[in-house]
């Protein structure tokens, strides 16, 4: 997967670094902005109230 | 039947599907537990001293520590709507970072999960007699409350409202279950009337990192400032929009 990827992407070395550092970088704020909020409220709930 | 080379192809890309997901998993501890702790605790400090510098601009007044001074019972805070902010908090014992903004309401999604402190609508205000009951996550979504358990006799809450400054003191912990609401009433744990006094009771999850019991951190009214007398002067150090 990753390495059919690498061969795809255009360029020499440094430009496909480059083109991957960037992606990460997209995919991981994507991630933090939007994914894990939503996983959290989904599945980390820890109760701090006395039921009333 | 596949051929020896197709399944090799197909383990291999499984098994960076596994790998990517368990980076993601690791990605997201990481979030919960450093970056949104550290994004929640950075948007709770912005929010506490713009409300303290708007209550400040209403009054047009500069706020100077006096020394210690009596002014009288505390009037009773007037109320919010529901899901509303109206204060901040402040406790030194859990560091000079841990002012927090109170908001009418409890519920985890719109005010826990933010970092606010909420109130127990159906409890009662700052200053009136009875028990002004609030709830707080003990860790990450940016709170300051795992080093609750620290708290010594007499550390201060501070309470600052529109109208001014309310210090309470720690009185005693209690360990409860989920389902002891008696905590919320006027006189925690009893039916009696609250008479003059007035109580602060924080409600928080117990284990660490567990949510099987509650601890609760209560505290009694000992003074009041009001806003034209500036804020205590543990809480003004933590005040620079004030000064």
């Amino acid at each position: 997967m990753y390495s059919a990827l690498w061969r795809v992407l255009p360029g020499n070395l440094w430009i496909k670094v480059a083109i991957l550092t960037a992606g990460v970088i997209v995919v991981v704020t994507l991630l933090m902005m939007f994914v894990f909020p939503a996983v959290d409220a989904a599945i980390s709930v820890r109760e701090v109230t006395v039921d009333q | 039947m596949l051929k020896p080379g197709t399944l090799s192809r197909v383990m291999g890309v499984v098994g960076e599907l596994l790998i990517t997901f368990g980076v993601i998993v690791l990605l997201f501890l990481a979030w919960q537990l450093w970056i949104n702790n550290a994004v929640v605790k950075g948007q709770q400090q912005a929010a506490s001293s713009s409300l303290t510098k708007e209550w400040a601009d209403a009054e047009d007044f500069t706020a100077t520590a006096l020394p210690e001074e009596d002014f009288g019972p505390a009037p009773a805070f007037g109320g919010v709507a529901a899901g509303a902010q109206f204060a901040t908090i402040y406790i030194p014992r859990l560091g000079a970072d841990s002012t927090r903004v109170v908001k009418n309401g409890v519920e985890l999604p719109t005010v826990l999960n933010h970092g606010y402190f909420g109130h127990y609508p159906d409890t009662q205000w700052p200053g009136q007699p009875g028990n002004f009951a609030l709830a707080v996550h003990r860790t990450n979504w940016g709170s300051p409350f795992g080093d609750a358990p620290q708290f010594q006799l007499g550390d201060k809450i501070y309470v600052e409202t529109e109208d001014g400054y309310y210090t309470y003191v720690f009185r005693n912990y209690e360990f409860v279950l989920p389902t002891a609401v008696d905590v919320l009433l006027p006189v925690p744990g009893t039916n009696q009337s609250p008479g003059e006094q007035s109580i602060i009771t924080i409600t928080t999850c117990n284990p660490l990192l567990g949510d099987a019991e509650r601890m609760i951190v209560y505290g009694v009214l000992d003074s009041w400032r009001p806003r034209s007398a500036g804020p205590p002067a543990e809480m003004a150090k933590t005040q620079k929009v004030n000064s």
